[in-house]
């Protein structure tokens, strides 16, 4: 039977509520998880968000993660050989220029901000006035002069003092080694291999980064992830980042329920959060929509622009008591019209009809 | 590290295979999971909108495959 064939190979049935099973499967390990978040102190240096405060940030889809943090492997060539790794590890992390003067001289009479390089610091960064002096110069509105080998001279043609302040103080905060928004960054090593974990992420530039094998960066950052690698690199993201820190909590949840709710938050292209402005509050059904939340709203809105309820979903044929369409009530009959025409007496009925 | 296995293989369909496939599921092809114009791996393939993408999905050791159909955006 036709049905028999199309039930073979499937394991969940068809008819089978799958979105309630897989919220129970989620939510149940949930209720036990911890509320805070502790920073386990010792040799991992990078601080992450964990347990539930995590696993909220990733299906409310919040733009930015608390703590976003990268792993950025490394090309085949380069990767088992440490001094190399160290010179791109150097490109990566993120040094400001406040980090590397001994201290500045600032005119605001003349618009003018001298700042005064520290050998040692330049020596660690293996790094020059002159380097530092090209960066700086692509800050807005400012005229950088290198006067000494470790001497900046930064002028800023403001109309106000105000504008002048608050452009020195971009000048101080300017990245001048690394890319931006990379806080710190660590070499580990995975068998012979080494690859660089960090604090921050910043995946677009640090792709254009010599040596980083572009391809395989992992990244929490869901939003940014989408961004580089599209939207079926994010569906995978999310149900990955839910099955580790469910899985470091202790708890053991099927991946295929997980793998449904990110399937649910990136069903139209894009990432919604699961919730009253993401999927929930994007059903079609005006009933679904004003059962769950803001219920006026959503039936004056209904009112006014006239939309139509095809009672089809859960909520609604609950709210008006009638079966709904799970399990046995997904099941309809059918009647094929043509063979309608040999039973007898139907048959003599439209003979009926012809004659008339 | 497995970053790599986070993007899967996309495969642009041809019209007529897209077409075979939503018979199969009987619905339209507009009701497949949407995946925008301006995604990576859409303007990798120099898909348009109105084309069916093809999905080699790995979840978790799992393989299957998975459809998304290209809109604007």
């Amino acid at each position: 039977m036709a049905t028999e064939r199309k039930n073979d190979g499937i394991d969940v049935v068809p008819g089978e509520a799958v979105g309630v099973i897989a919220a129970q499967s989620i939510g149940e390990p949930g209720t036990q998880m911890v509320l805070r978040t502790f920073h386990s102190a010792g040799i991992s240096s990078v601080i992450t968000t964990k347990g539930l405060p995590r696993i909220i940030e990733i299906v409310d889809a919040r733009k930015k993660p608390k703590a976003p943090t990268m792993e950025i492997a490394l090309e085949k060539d380069i990767e088992k050989k440490y001094e190399k790794v160290r010179s791109v590890w150097r490109a990566i992390e993120e040094v400001k220029a406040r980090q590397l003067i001994s201290s500045f001289d600032e005119d605001l009479k003349n618009s003018t901000l001298v700042l005064h390089l520290d050998r040692d610091k330049l020596n660690f960064y293996e790094t020059n006035g002159r380097l530092i002096a090209s960066r700086l110069a692509k800050q807005e509105g400012v005229h950088v002069e290198l006067v000494g080998p470790e001497t900046i001279k930064v002028k800023f043609k403001g109309k106000t003092v105000e504008a002048t302040r608050r452009a020195f103080i971009n000048v101080l905060g300017a990245t001048v080694i690394g890319v931006k928004g990379i806080m710190k960054a660590n070499i580990q090593q995975e068998g012979e291999s080494f690859y660089i974990a960090t604090f921050g992420s910043n995946m677009e530039e640090v792709m254009a980064i010599e040596g980083v094998d572009k391809w395989n960066l992992y990244s929490n950052d869901i939003f940014e992830v989408m961004r580089v690698y599209g939207i079926e690199a994010a569906r995978n993201l999310i149900a990955r980042e839910l099955a580790t820190i469910i899985d470091e909590e202790g708890f053991t949840v099927s991946y295929r329920h997980l793998a449904l709710v990110a399937d649910a938050m990136t069903y139209d292209g894009t990432i919604r959060s699961v919730g009253r402005h993401g999927v929930a509050g994007r059903k079609e059904s005006v009933f679904a929509r004003a059962a769950y939340e803001e219920t006026v709203k959503h039936i004056v809105n209904a009112s006014v622009f006239g939309e139509r309820d095809f009672l089809k979903g859960v909520a609604e044929n609950i709210l008006i008591g009638k079966q709904i369409g799970l399990g046995t009530g997904n099941v309809k009959l059918a009647m094929n019209k043509d063979d309608l025409k040999k039973v007898k007496g139907v048959r003599k009925k439209e003979e009926a009809k012809e004659k008339e | 590290m497995v970053a790599r296995e986070l993007i899967p293989e996309h495969k642009l369909l041809s019209e007529s295979e897209a077409k075979k496939i939503a018979k199969e599921f009987s619905i339209t092809l507009d009701k497949f999971p949407k995946i925008l114009e301006s995604d990576p791996q859409i303007q990798k393939l120099g898909a348009k909108s109105g084309r069916l993408i093809q999905i080699n999905r790995n979840d978790d050791g799992k393989k299957y495959v998975a459809y998304r159909y290209v809109i604007k955006g």
